[in-house]
């Protein structure tokens, strides 16, 4: 985990878009939580900045 | 034959820039390949060749061919055929040739390409002759040359200041309209002609007897040790002005995609791996024959011409210097024997 | 340090000729002359008399480590500093048998980068090149020049901590010295770039990105039966080379893959022909490898590697 969030960051990915977290089966709270959480985290963060870099192609089929 | 002063030359691109989209040698850290240029300054022509052939202008590395949308009660499709007319300026005679050599492939009885032919139908090109072509050019020997005309539209000769260009076709004459370029005199007719006789080829690879040779050596033993320092890339045919190999996959998301049409190649082991999971070029060994056998052999039994044009990328590009002239020499080398032995 | 390089290549053919006699290996991997001024070729000889096309120059840039997996004769390998440590470590990954294997050990004084010259040159072309005395001098149709030797080496070489053999049954010529210490500097400063940087650089690096994955094949630890980039059962990555994002997105994931087992020789680096940066992603692994586990790949075969766990079997390893 430590050393794909220092590649990320690297690439300039923020280290923060990729988390790992253990939860049981039987933690459906918890899991929700996490979830949730992480979901808020993303939107705060935005798109992925290498997806907005310049020399991304277009999909014809995006328009 | 006309005459073209070196600083005319911006003028004349940045005119072409606008009516067409003129693909010409870009330098990029070091690395020259065909660009769509903006303006005349982006292009330099003093380079010995590009490292990615200008196939790459009409069979691009990879390319959207359509995109779908698969709707309640139909699919919508919507056709990538690219129509612009283009300009590839400053190439090679070779890389020239190479496109007669891709016309086989891609407009033959069987198959009609509209992808690439549409673009070869659109596209006008204009040579740019080779002063001093590199060691490892061996273009002669494959009916080419560092002047040679054949499949240009035009064809530049740098005689120092100046070029004397050489109007080859209707299309080529129809560049330079409004251009009024003086004919090209004596003296530099007579410049022209020492360039090209100074221009030397020295590589030289034996032709005569090669398809025989390789008819019969499917099963030879020298397959077994020709391919061992190979690594099994694409240097060498992603680089390759007449492999035109490629694979087709769907890049879909939800009920929508695109098909993609990409390079590929037959030094891959999954090119030919069957859905069984049997793979009847299981090694290095018959993939490197495949190669070999494509360019000398099976491409000489299609379309009555070699799939080399000898402008020595795969030897500048190959990462452990795997030369294709070596290559021959051993395959000329060989006793023939019959397959049946 | 010609007549050293003309000594070593004495040694080497003696080597490999009184190997293959006592039949005490089948194969000598070594290089022999290339077909390119300063280049050498990978070469296998089989028999003692073919011994004299080995040869040792500063040419021999390719890691012959990537060779030597799945063969079942016994052979020998000519091997560099670099080449050694991929051999402990494919040994410790069980891809290569230390006992079918006769390492000749060279130490190595570093290898001439081609692309250097060619950028010194100005893309003039290369016709013949001399070294004599550290300086490389270098003919070509308008060009006459000469340059010290340390100047074009690979950057790889420049930062090379083991240039002499970790793993060797015969060593060939005098053991070299070590550069000083390797501070990563160029990993640190890629880094103190703000990201949009970063980003633009490896973007625009990638843009040039052909896929014909010679930097993988080049590789000897790169060796998936299946490539994740190949798959397509599911796609996990874009087959399109014009996809920036695909092509950085394979580059982050094989340096990832090589995660405690790239021993920063340079091999992928050196094998693309679009002279793509690719060093500063792999180094930036082998140096958080370093920073985060103490782990330095290839340098012993009892250390065990950080990120992975060969499993052991009553039937041996797996």
């Amino acid at each position: 985990m430590k050393v794909t969030q220092r590649l990320l960051e690297t690439l300039g990915i923020e280290r923060e878009r990729l988390r790992l977290a253990w939860i049981s089966a039987s933690e459906g709270a918890k899991f929700a939580e996490t979830v949730t959480e992480f979901t808020n985290q993303l939107k705060e963060l935005g798109p992925n900045p290498l997806r907005t870099s310049p020399g991304v192609q277009e999909k014809p089929c995006s328009a | 034959m006309l005459l073209l002063k070196k600083e005319q030359l911006l003028a004349w691109l940045n005119k072409l820039t606008q009516a067409y989209q003129v693909f010409a040698p870009v330098n990029e850290e070091g690395c020259v390949s065909f660009k769509q240029i903006e303006a005349g300054d982006q292009c330099t022509l003093d380079y010995t060749n590009s490292k990615v052939p200008p196939k790459e202008v009409l069979f691009p590395r990879s390319e959207y061919l359509f995109c779908y949308r698969c709707e309640k009660e139909h699919v919508e499709l919507k056709e990538q055929i690219d129509e612009h007319k283009k300009v590839i300026f400053g190439l090679r005679p070779c890389d020239a040739r190479s496109f007669l050599l891709l016309d086989n492939v891609f407009r033959n009885e069987r198959f009609q390409d509209p992808y690439y032919l549409t673009r070869r139908k659109n596209t006008v090109l204009v040579g740019l002759g080779c002063n001093q072509p590199p060691a490892t050019c061996f273009c002669t020997s494959l009916g080419s040359g560092p002047f040679a005309t054949e499949g240009l539209d035009l064809l530049l000769v740098d005689i120092g200041d100046r070029y004397v260009l050489e109007v080859l076709t209707e299309r080529g004459q129809e560049l330079l309209s409004g251009m009024e370029l003086p004919a090209a005199d004596q003296e530099a007719r007579e410049a022209a002609q020492k360039v090209k006789e100074g221009a030397a080829v020295s590589s030289r690879v034996t032709l005569e007897g090669l398809k025989s040779k390789l008819d019969v050596s499917f099963d030879h033993p020298l397959w077994d040790l020709i391919h061992e320092k190979c690594l099994g890339c694409a240097a060498c045919t992603y680089t390759c002005p007449t492999c035109h190999c490629f694979d087709i996959v769907d890049e879909a998301q939800g009920n929508e995609g695109c098909r993609v049409r990409s390079w590929d190649a037959c030094m891959f082991p999954l090119f030919t791996l069957h859905g069984s999971g049997h793979n009847p070029r299981p090694t290095n060994k018959e993939r490197f024959r495949q190669r070999v056998m494509h360019k000398f052999k099976y491409f000489v039994d299609n379309f009555n011409a070699t799939a080399c044009v000898g402008c020595g990328r795969c030897i500048l590009n190959c990462p452990v210097n795997l030369d294709i002239r070596e290559v021959i020499a051993e395959i000329q080398g060989t006793e023939v024997r019959s397959n049946k032995q | 340090m010609l007549i050293k390089m003309q000594d070593i290549t004495k040694a080497m053919q003696e080597k490999a000729r009184e190997l293959l006699q006592n039949k005490e290996v089948e194969l000598v991997i070594g290089f022999s002359k290339g077909s390119l001024p300063l280049r050498y070729t990978p070469c296998f000889i089989r028999q003692p008399e073919e011994a004299e096309k080995l040869a040792w120059g500063y040419g021999c840039e390719n890691n012959l480590a990537v060779y030597l997996r799945k063969r079942p004769e016994k052979m020998a390998v000519i091997a560099k500093g670099c080449d050694s440590r991929s051999i402990v470590e494919l040994i410790k990954e069980n891809q290569v048998k230390r006992e079918n294997l006769v390492i000749i050990g060279v130490p190595c004084r570093g290898m001439i980068d081609r692309q250097k010259l060619s950028r010194l040159l100005a893309g003039k072309e290369l016709r013949e090149a001399e070294i004599k005395d550290g300086l490389v001098a270098v003919q070509g149709k308008d060009i006459s020049a000469s340059f010290p030797l340390d100047q074009l080496l690979y950057d790889s070489c420049l930062t090379c901590q083991h240039p002499n053999p970790v793993l060797y049954d015969y060593l060939l010529g005098e053991q070299v010295p070590a550069r000083g210490s390797d501070t990563f500097a160029d990993v640190a400063g890629f880094e103190s770039r703000p990201p949009a940087e970063r980003r633009s650089y490896l973007m625009k690096e990638l843009s040039r990105c052909i896929r014909c994955y010679a930097c993988r094949q080049a590789c000897p630890m790169c060796f998936c039966e299946e490539c994740f980039a190949d798959c397509s059962m599911p796609q996990w990555v874009s087959k399109s080379s014009l996809d920036v994002q695909a092509n950085l997105f394979f580059q982050a994931v094989r340096v990832l893959h090589l995660a405690g087992r790239c021993v920063d020789c340079g091999a992928c680096d050196r094998a693309c022909p679009m002279g793509i940066d690719l060093r500063t992603l792999t180094r930036k692994m082998v140096r958080d490898i370093q920073e985060l586990f103490g782990y330095t790949a290839g340098i012993s075969l009892d250390e065990k590697p950080p990120l992975a766990a060969p499993i052991k079997t009553a039937a041996g390893h797996v």
